[in-house]
């Protein structure tokens, strides 16, 4: 017998939201991940953001698995993130980093918290009672804190810790601690972990305006703040109660509010020429939600260069928020921000609109700060003995944006590519997870997928007999404040109850052990465990039970101390236990009347197919068989490649499309797992995660096959948009910008005769009438053109015709470089374009300069059009035949455009790369990683188990009128017309309970939320009430 | 205007070799804090920059601004491209002068008269109302400015052209 191979092990140094999400990839792919953080805490900057666009609302708990959610763990994620394979580590640091890829030694550093999380149990009356008070920095200095607190205001548990510099020791916590948690002596500890895999997800440093000299001119009062402070004044738990938007100084309303773009970014004087990404979308939201929150007479400017809106959806919003808040949008930087004698702030700007200067004032300044170079990377440089690249970045691979070039094993996600934003976060942290387990895949390691305990059949006919277990939460007597006698006794004479048992500490070895040892001598067929913090506890417990032969389903865990931590009773009065009396009742109630619940186990077909032959879907279909998948890959054309790999021989960020498709044709083709069918679409595909049929039908022939496999990926690309605006097609002059690429390749157009070229951007594109959003890739397609023209023939004139300079992130370089080439940027707006005429024997453009606002007409050799990106004309065909959705613009519609940017509603189902929207190829690339991860996250299993708790429906009862398929969310519900009744696709629903409140007829039912159960928990509570006013 | 006609290309060449001037991306940061800009006409430092990047060589031999700046540097300090927009006015100035012998002298009895070109504001009431003295001009400390006037009387250029002081 082979020896077994070790679990494969993943460091994820940093629990932002990207780190967060690659460590959940890799453990729902059954790998162990030890996720660090240097910071007390987890979440990283979501934690500190209440709000995202475009729904304005939090929604970071979407990132959370959605199959099996019942063995995984959905909680609020802003409060914590709890997983059976992943280690949380907040609060350390990586010492040191030995060894190489498969074999990484990894010293870590544990700084002290000074109070012991695992024994805390958290009244809080140690921070009442501590004398020191300091600035919250979570709160950016807004708020105060005491010296031994909460790191996140709502997190859960609360995992208190004491800033050592600013606690004078003076033991006043220590004295009113009752389980003994905090130790003043407590020491920082190293440990050593040895892992095969190391993903860096630390994030990188932010602008801050108090260290930069570049933004003394603009931080000249305390109502000058940055922009993630203002996100803590306008959340709930931040600075002002209920989140009202205020001047810092003396809490007066804020009516009149700026903001200032690119602070600190975009600056070559100060060596950081790139653009930070986020912050143009952080404003447009940030000034949306002011008008919401402050009220409608808050008035909001945006000072900005170039409004940065390549991302999907990112152009719409814009849009809105212009039209429908009225947020203004001025193009110009202003130098800095003056104080006047009130205290208001004043803003002296050059309105390009009227050509005049105005002098405004304002009551409070948001600086949109961005980050800093690279402390982060040249810290992981110099631990791993990696190389920077010449920007100061650690150096990936040419076409990755997550694998650490020379250095197998090594992994980076998240805003170590530069700052990015939500939905690329999630990306980025799925596919270095993706890649990491490719690598773990390889070295041969083996990964957990866990041996389910056999569910015990449910004794449901028997009467119900429960089994009442309290935990009283350590040896020390009064730790919880509840009299345990008097609580047994009460609970003791309610119908249904067997027996109260207490013990010590649920949460401890012994504590289980007494637990196993109860059940084993009960007679009850029902268990219900009081406890702290159940989210923590609960599958432990149950699988104590379920060992113990009770049907889990049948078992509950309940928060037996919440009580007393919401504050509503005092501790340690009559009032508590009496409190508790009640509520244990109403728990005994609900779980008298619960009916057990099964779970089906659902068989895996371990086939993928990708849709889309083109760099997306050959990545894709390459990263799955590379992990032993076997891949259908569907082509609609007759060759692989798609539109990058066919036509575009470079990118101006140096890749080579045509040479690397080639290449990866190469592999696709030699490999064994992978069969590619050509000429062919996708007609119909029926089934659902785990098992489809896809009727494949060939154009050519009108031949059909059928494919069974257990995933989809729909990487369909997308194509050059076609215009006749501008004189397109009337002139050979007048060209598009793949056809001048082309036409430069080739040869076919000598850059040497060429004097005056102009580009207009944007060309049926940002429009009403045309595409409405930004097809991202234009303005570095246009500026590649134009460096090679220049580098070609240095005396030609370039002039580039635009509206916003669309170069985000560390594509700012080449925005500078084209400039630098002496390539003109002259800026047009949507309600004065450019004029194209055919000349005598030249185009004539005449176009408005706004600089000095003046007309001017260049007589062009040639006019090159950036014609944007057009969805294929198949998606639509696909989202019938898969039963997604498309968007108004013809793309494939995402999840949730921020929190699952790579799946679709309908589980199974993935995107990646142009079908999501457009976008460069290395972020297609990465996409197609992240697809694949989600896909092998199932596909690497061989059974799904659909969820127990789903909702149902009383087909006696229902009328067919399908308000609940249309409310359902998750697309779980459709109507079946041959059998005339409504399926649920277990593995879909969520048991959000919309179609049951939707349902009229109370035909819908979440499974352990009937109304019975529900009606005898409210008796329960009424009950209670009643006892109180007839003692009062 | 056609640009065609219109434009030398190589003017930034002519004026401002270094090139520094291509970074330029009309952000206004140089003309929102410039003092020199609440003049009639304003000194709009970017439009410059843009005048020379075009090559419109005739608009920019007729602008005065150049002139009016005050050589605060404030632009130099704040322009996040490092353009170099103040040393870019001096190269201007220079450049007018070399092309247009009616610049010097007239720009020299200006400095000869008054000890610096422009006349410029000086904030009387602002700094009344905030209680501050009010700012003496090189003009109205008539010590300093005949030191001034005998250091320039040494230079080539002013002693080469002192008829035209007049005095």
């Amino acid at each position: 017998m082979a020896d077994k191979k070790p679990i494969g092990t993943v460091l994820v140094a940093g629990a932002g939201i990207s780190g967060i999400k690659a460590a959940i990839e890799l453990a729902e792919s059954g790998y162990k991940v030890v996720l660090t953080d240097d910071s007390p805490q987890i979440g990283g900057i979501l934690a500190k953001l209440d709000y995202q666009f475009p729904t304005d609302h939090c929604g970071m708990c979407r990132m959370l698995p959605l199959v099996g959610r019942e063995y995984a763990s959905q909680y609020c994620m802003r409060k914590s993130l709890f997983h059976e394979n992943i280690e949380i580590m907040p609060f350390t640091a990586i010492a040191s980093v030995q060894g190489d890829g498969g074999n990484y030694k990894v010293q870590l550093l544990k700084r002290a918290r000074f109070v012991d999380p695992a024994i805390c149990n958290e009244m809080g009356e140690c921070i009442d009672v501590c004398p020191v008070e300091v600035d919250d920095a979570f709160n950016h200095g807004l708020t105060k804190r005491k010296a031994i607190y909460q790191p996140i205001p709502h997190n859960t548990p609360k995992m208190l810790l004491i800033d050592k510099d600013a606690c004078t020791r003076c033991g006043e916590c220590v004295k009113v601690c009752t389980t003994n948690a905090i130790n003043l002596d407590a020491r920082d500890e190293e440990e050593t972990r040895e892992v095969h895999s190391i993903i860096l997800a630390s994030g990188v440093k932010l602008y801050n305006t108090r260290e930069f000299d570049d933004a003394k001119s603009y931080a000249v009062s305390p109502d000058v703040v940055s922009s993630l402070a203002f996100e803590r004044m306008m959340s709930g738990s931040g600075s002002y109660k209920g989140g009202e938007i205020r001047r810092p100084s003396d809490g007066k309303p804020a009516k009149n509010i700026a903001w200032v773009q690119c602070m600190g970014s975009r600056n070559r004087r100060q060596k950081r020429d790139y653009c930070s990404s986020i912050c143009c979308m952080f404003a447009l939201k940030e000034a949306v939600l002011a008008k919401e929150y402050g009220g409608a007479d808050v008035e909001t400017t945006i000072f900005y260069m170039d409004m940065r809106t390549f991302g999907k959806g990112f152009q719409q919003y814009r849009d809105k928020a212009v039209e429908e808040h009225d947020v203004q949008l001025i193009r110009c930087r202003v130098q800095g921000v003056s104080l006047n004698t009130d205290g208001s702030l004043q803003m002296r700007y050059f309105d390009p609109e009227t050509n005049e200067f105005s002098v405004n004032d304002y009551d409070l300044v948001v600086l949109s700060t961005g980050q800093v170079p690279f402390e982060t990377h040249k810290k992981w440089a110099d631990l791993l003995g990696i190389p920077l690249d010449s920007r100061g970045l650690l150096a990936t691979a040419p076409e990755s944006k997550v694998r650490i070039a020379g250095k197998p094993g090594l992994f980076l996600c998240g805003s170590l590519m530069g700052l990015t934003d939500v939905s690329e976060a999630m990306v980025s942290g799925t596919a270095a997870a993706g890649e990491a387990s490719k690598f773990l895949s390889a070295y041969g390691v083996d990964s957990t997928r866990e041996e389910a305990i056999p569910e015990p059949p449910a004794r449901e006919r028997e009467l119900p007999l429960i089994s009442v277990v309290l935990c009283r939460c350590g040896e020390k007597a009064g730790a919880t404040g509840l009299d345990y006698e008097m609580l047994g006794a009460a609970l003791g004479r309610i119908s249904g109850v067997g027996e109260v048992l207490a013990i010590d500490s649920v949460c401890r070895e012994e504590g289980e052990a007494a637990l196993a040892d109860i059940l084993g001598k009960t007679q009850a067929n029902r268990l219900l465990i009081g406890a702290c913090q159940p989210f923590m506890y609960r599958r432990k417990l149950k699988n104590v039970a379920r060992q113990a032969g009770f049907n889990s389903s049948l078992v509950e865990v309940f928060d037996l101390f919440g009580i007393a931590r919401r504050g509503m009773v005092e501790p340690s009065t009559g009032d508590w236990t009496l409190r508790a009396v009640a509520e244990v009742r109403a728990e005994i109630e609900k779980l008298k009347y619960k009916p057990a619940l099964q779970v089906s186990v659902l068989p895996i077909n371990q086939t993928a197919l990708v849709v889309g032959g083109g760099i997306g879907g050959m990545t894709a279909a390459l990263s799955l068989a590379g992990r032993g998948v076997p891949v259908h890959l569907v082509e609609k054309g007759g060759q692989l490649g798609g539109y990058l790999g066919n036509l575009v021989e470079h990118t101006v960020d140096g890749l080579a499309p045509v040479a690397m498709a080639k290449d990866m044709q190469l592999k696709v083709l030699q490999n064994k797992k992978i069969t590619v069918h050509l000429n062919c679409e996708v007609e119909k595909s029926v089934g659902t995660l785990g098992s489809f049929e896809s009727k494949l039908s060939f154009g050519d022939t009108g031949e059909n096959t059928y494919l069974h496999h257990g995933a989809v990926i729909l990487a369909t690309g997308g194509r050059e948009g076609a215009t006749t605006e501008y004189g397109y097609g009337s002139s050979e002059t007048v060209l598009t910008q793949s056809e001048l690429k082309q036409g430069l390749a080739s040869g076919s157009i000598d850059a040497s005769e060429l004097e005056n070229v102009v580009m207009i951007q944007c060309v049926g594109s940002r429009e009403k009438e045309g595409r409405r959003y930004c097809s991202r890739i234009c303005c570095m397609g246009a500026i590649g053109n134009a460096l090679k023209i220049k580098e070609m023939n240095p005396d030609a004139r370039v002039f580039i015709l635009y509206r916003d300079v669309m170069t985000y992130g560390f594509y700012e370089q080449y925005y500078t470089k084209a400039r630098a080439a002496g390539i003109i940027f002259i800026n047009y707006s949507l309600d004065n374009k450019p004029q194209v005429e055919m000349g005598e024997e030249k185009p004539v453009v005449r176009f408005t300069d706004p600089v000095l606002n003046l007309e001017m007409e260049i007589q062009a050799d040639l006019v090159a059009l950036s014609t944007g990106v057009d969805p294929v004309d198949s998606n639509r065909r696909l989202a019938d035949a898969f039963g997604v959705v498309l968007t108004e613009d013809g793309f494939l519609a995402e999840a949730d455009s921020k929190w699952r940017p790579v799946e679709f509603q309908k589980v199974g189902i993935y995107l990646a790369g142009t079908a999501h929207s457009p976008m460069p190829l290395r972020s297609v690339i990465m996409q197609a990683e992240a697809a694949a991860q989600k896909a092998y996250t199932y596909l690497s299993g061989r059974e799904v188990h659909s969820a127990a708790v789903t909702s149902t429906v009383k087909d006696a009862l229902c009328i067919r009128c399908q308000r609940c398929v249309t409310i359902c969310p998750y697309g779980a519900r459709s109507y079946n017309e041959a059998d005339d009744c409504i399926d649920i696709d277990a593995a879909a629903c969520q048991a959000c309970g919309a179609c049951a409140v939707e349902c009229q007829n109370n035909a819908a039912e979440v499974k352990g939320w009937s109304d019975k159960q529900l009606m005898a928990v409210l008796d329960a509570k009424l009950m209670d009430s009643l006892f109180s006013s007839a003692a009062g | 205007m056609d640009l065609q006609e219109a434009s030398n290309k190589d003017l930034w060449k002519d004026i401002y070799k270094t090139g520094d001037l291509h970074f330029c991306f009309n952000c206004s940061t140089c003309v929102s804090g410039c003092p020199a800009s609440h003049g009639d006409p304003p000194l709009l430092v970017r439009n410059l920059a843009r005048l020379v990047i075009l090559g419109l060589e005739e608009e920019l031999l007729q602008e005065d601004t150049p002139w009016a700046c005050v050589s605060c540097s404030k632009c130099e300090e704040m322009c996040p491209m490092d353009v170099k927009p103040f040393e870019m006015i001096l190269a201007i100035r220079q450049w007018q002068s070399a092309n247009d012998e009616t610049r010097v002298p007239q720009a020299i009895v200006e400095i000869y008269k008054r000890g610096y070109t422009q006349a410029v504001g000086v904030n009387k009431e602002l700094r009344e109302s905030l209680g501050l003295p009010p700012l003496k001009t090189l003009t109205e400390n008539i010590e300093q400015l005949e030191l001034f006037r005998e250091m320039l009387m040494k230079t080539k250029v002013v002693s080469e052209n002192d008829y035209m002081f007049g005095e």
